[in-house]
């Protein structure tokens, strides 16, 4: 109502309107708040915590290492998820499809001969190709992405089966092509670099181009935005073909990794995909989001090696993710509600923005 | 005072003055009063919603409510049906038992029945389903559900009225006269003959006119078997033709009541419009005898439906509509000229709402009929969408703004930037600062407080979410904007805001169609207001003929009565 009285018939930008709303925090304040990154006060507590409780083995910087080494993998994972489930799509086949690729390399190299190059090369565009299915099925064949991810994975693990229903493991894995995974800078070895660099992308991605914002309006908002004009289909099919590339590559370092190619090894990598996504979702402003997925998982990370190293029973680790889950959206919530009540507060005072609280 | 039509508008002031209440007489004619209420009030904070409403409901009769939004009809129902309890004083009687007002349970025990405009049915499942959570499922051994019998049964009940769809079939499939069928037999079934009262709450706003025949058939039937029935409704056509009586409500108080026979469809539109002694067109041209239904006063307007050729050394309109059918329409023939502001009226169900959305790309199903946009038809290449409207300059402010148009986790400022953002690329990425820019540059240009700019969307005004919303439309330099309900829930202030800037733009050239509910909108900032009626243009208004009396008869089909 306030606003009636801009006489102006060209666009001018007041710069003294601009500004935030008046009696909020200061900008950066925000940015700094428990709900906003409590990820990253929850690690600082939980390191704390664990080197209380295991004071000799603990905290360490081989600790760290592993940490960080191990959450690469898991961390590639939970990003892939991270561009379709912001435009509400849910590729539940990530697992399997890194499954399959890591059968895939293993099956090319050892059982087939392959050089390393090809072998890679083919592996990858395997990848692209079980993106491609899963946006055939879910973008053409109009199937809903979470059953429809679902039937393509359990065909992926059928694939994978059918390469080998045993493990596949050879000096071919060992040597050069092992290297990839465990060359290591500082022993913080390749695929963790390779994690935050894809993250890097992904925050450029989803912060920067049109694209990443249309991901996100697909996900708020679907029939709005196909009247914006933004074409939904394509995508959604954009979307499941990262997914699907991403696994892949999560598939070749995970071999490279392991020295070996072992069926069902990806299905387990799922929930804790989806966990990491969910709450990384909670950090920094209420979106799926890149650095809070990579956070999340060195978080969970954290916690799992520090209840093994503190000599915590193994179900204490599984329990420890749900519970992270369920506080941090739970955290979430309240946040909301909280902000929620500090605007109508700010509305109903009688020096407030007009006066009147908005209908 | 204009000199009023001698016929229609003579009686109304007697008919205003009329006794409130029915004459004894017509009691013992209609057999027995089905539903009698004294002095029925409702105060909401600062409201006064109703004001000692009464009415009478004869057994085996058809009672219509009629009035415009915010009359007080809702509220009535809303008060019968035990949702809202009135305020203290309020008397009511079925069939001669005092009824309890404002308690639900008590309504339905004593056979009040509503079927709300939704249907309240569930499209994925059976009729056989659908009937069952009403009136309990036939059961078998160990209270199994006996899915034969069941079937049966709902057939049964169905054919009593002389539908038959096949009970097992999901109720998405059949088409809305057989759904709310099912919503109406389900609600009534198991009464004794001249007891219950049901309420059909807008049965028809969402019917295409086609298709209303049958349902009403069904109402008929219902009626005749002695229940009588409250129709609500804002199709003054519709309660012509299937009423008995009527009570018309304005601003919460009964304004009229009487047998139908006593009124006419005029007189009607002038109680609820409240537009008594406003007949300016009858003075321009005297008496109802205009042959044509296209009441056309100023020259300039462009072709007409009945002569398609575009008028010589004319421009090419910003868009031209022929025989344009789609689910609601019914080949409407239309241009909006460059720099012209053209309303669209009509009842819900004309085909008002249907048209924008055509226009834009965005509705595309069973459409056939030419759209040209500056000249360039819609529908060549590969067929319309809203990528091939958006291309040739079309942008649309969607009907529902909540879930159409707003994205509520989004900024106010990435709202409005969403539709330009690829004009906001520079070597490949948006700069925030950038798009913050655009953001306050539009939302000023819209008048609204460009410090709204960071806050989430969801925590501004709906007027001020509109102006957002009209921002995005207006940022891509359309050459036609299409609107519908441009207005809905926004407050006075904002609306002459979006008024005076769509009356700007228009002044720079740009070619507007608004489709509204609110006569009001299409009157303040209108050149020109097309009313449609059962998918066809009923009416084409300008200058001193675009008067709400004129557009509201055509709206209603008061011309046709007139012959």
């Amino acid at each position: 109502m306030s606003s009636i009285d801009v006489p102006q018939t060209q666009p001018v930008a007041d710069p003294s309107q601009a500004g935030r709303p008046r009696g909020s925090r200061p900008k950066w304040l925000h940015h700094l708040s428990f709900t906003n990154m409590s990820v990253i006060y929850a690690e600082i507590a939980l390191i704390i915590i664990f080197s209380l409780w295991a004071p000799h083995t603990f905290p360490s910087w081989t600790t760290a290492k592993s940490v960080l080494n191990g959450s690469a993998i898991a961390g590639l994972i939970a990003l892939s998820l991270v561009v379709p489930l912001s435009g509400r799509i849910f590729d539940l086949s990530v697992g399997e499809a890194m499954g399959l690729a890591n059968m895939l390399i293993a099956w090319l190299l050892v059982d087939k001969g392959w050089g390393i190059v090809p072998a890679i090369v083919v592996t990858l565009l395997a990848g692209v190709g079980m993106g491609l299915f899963n946006a055939l099925v879910v973008v053409k064949a109009r199937i809903d992405s979470f059953i429809g991810t679902l039937a393509t994975g359990a065909l992926f693990a059928t694939l994978a089966t059918v390469l080998g229903d045993q493990s596949i493991s050879g000096p071919q894995l060992n040597g050069s092509f092992a290297d990839i995974a465990t060359t290591s800078l500082g022993g913080i070895e390749v695929p963790f670099f390779l994690t935050l660099l894809v993250a890097v992308a992904l925050w450029y991605f989803q912060k920067y181009t049109v694209s990443g914002r249309r991901i996100f309006a697909l996900g708020f908002n679907e029939r709005g935005s196909e009247l914006v004009g933004i074409r939904t289909r394509r995508l959604k099919f954009a979307a499941l073909l990262v997914s699907g590339t991403v696994a892949g590559i999560a598939g070749i370092l995970l071999t490279s990794s392991v020295s070996s190619g072992t069926p069902g090894i990806g299905s387990p990598y799922l929930l804790n995909a989806y966990a990491a996504a969910f709450l990384g979702a909670t950090q920094f402003g209420g979106r799926f989001n890149a650095w809070g997925t990579v956070l999340s998982v060195i978080l969970l990370g954290t916690g799992t090696a520090g209840l093994y190293l503190a000599g915590g029973a193994a179900w204490t680790q599984s329990m420890f993710t749900g519970v992270v889950l369920l506080l941090a959206l739970g955290a979430s919530n309240l946040e909301r509600a909280v902000q929620a009540r500090s605007w109508i507060r700010a509305k109903a005072r009688p020096n407030g923005s007009a006066g009147t609280p908005a209908a | 005072m204009a000199e009023s039509r001698t016929g229609a508008a003579g009686n109304v002031r007697s008919a205003a003055e009329a006794p409130s209440v029915h004459a004894p007489g017509a009691d013992v004619l209609a057999g027995v009063i089905a539903l009698r209420l004294r002095g029925v009030s409702k105060t909401f904070p600062g409201v006064r919603a109703l004001t000692a409403v009464d009415m009478d409901v004869a057994a085996g009769s058809v009672h219509a409510l009629v009035g415009h939004n915010g009359s007080g009809k809702s509220t009535l129902i809303k008060c019968l049906a035990g949702v809202q309890a009135p305020d203290p004083g309020a008397q009511a009687w079925l069939v001669g038992e005092p009824l309890t007002l404002g308690d639900r349970h008590d309504a339905e025990r004593n056979g009040l029945r509503f079927v709300h405009q939704d249907l309240g049915i569930i499209p994925e499942l059976s009729a056989m389903d659908n009937v069952g959570f009403v009136l309990g499922f036939q059961r078998g051994a160990l209270g199994r559900i006996s899915w034969g019998r069941q079937a049966d049964r709902t057939g049964e009940l169905l054919a009593q009225f002389g539908f038959t769809l096949d009970p097992r079939r999901p109720l998405g499939e059949a088409s809305p006269p057989e759904r709310a069928a099912v919503a109406i037999v389900r609600a009534i079934a198991g009464w004794q003959a001249g007891r219950g009262v049901l309420v059909l709450d807008e049965p028809t706003a969402a019917l295409p006119a086609h298709e209303v025949d049958r349902l009403f058939q069904l109402v008929r039937e219902v009626s005749a078997s002695g229940t009588a029935v409250i129709l609500v409704s804002h199709r003054l056509d519709e309660v012509m033709a299937i009423a008995d009586s009527v009570t018309v409500l304005r601003d919460g108080a009964k304004v009229w009541d009487g047998p139908l026979a006593a009124t006419t469809l005029q007189r009607l539109v002038d109680l609820i419009a409240d537009t008594e002694g406003q007949h300016p067109s009858a003075q321009a041209q005297p008496g109802p005898a205009a042959p044509d239904p296209v009441t056309r006063a100023d020259p300039v307007t462009t072709a007409t439906p009945a002569d398609p050729a575009t008028p010589v050394g004319e421009a090419i309109p910003a868009l031209e509509v022929r025989d344009l059918y789609g689910r609601y329409l019914r080949g409407i023939s239309l241009t909006v000229g460059r720099g012209e502001l053209v309303g669209v009226a009509g009842l819900l169900g004309s085909g008002r709402e249907e048209l924008p959305y055509i226009v834009a790309g965005a509705s595309t199903e069973g459409v056939t009929g030419t759209v040209a946009i500056g000249g360039v038809p819609l529908g060549g290449g590969p067929g319309p969408s809203i990528g091939r409207a958006q291309a040739l300059g079309v942008a649309l402010v969607p009907a529902d703004r909540a879930a159409e148009a707003i994205f509520a986790d989004f900024t106010t400022t990435e709202n409005v930037s969403l539709a330009a953002l690829p004009m906001l690329r520079k070597r490949g990425f948006v700069g925030p600062a950038r798009e913050r820019r655009f953001g306050r540059t539009w939302l000023s240009a819209v008048h609204a407080d460009p410090g709204y700019g960071p806050r989430p969307i969801s925590t501004l005004s709906g007027g001020n979410q509109q102006k957002a919303v009209l921002a995005r439309s207006l940022s891509v330099a359309p050459r036609l904007l299409v609107l519908s309900e441009p207005t809905a829930g926004v407050d006075v202030g904002a609306r002459a805001v979006l008024y005076d800037e769509l009356r700007r733009r228009v002044a720079e050239g740009l070619a507007v169609l608004m489709a509204s509910s609110d006569l009001e909108d299409l009157l303040a900032c209108c050149d020109r207001v097309i009313a449609v009626r059962d998918g066809v243009v009923a009416g084409e208004f300008t200058g001193a003929r675009m008067t709400k009396s004129a557009i509201a008869y055509a709206m209603e089909g008061a011309h046709h009565e007139q012959h």
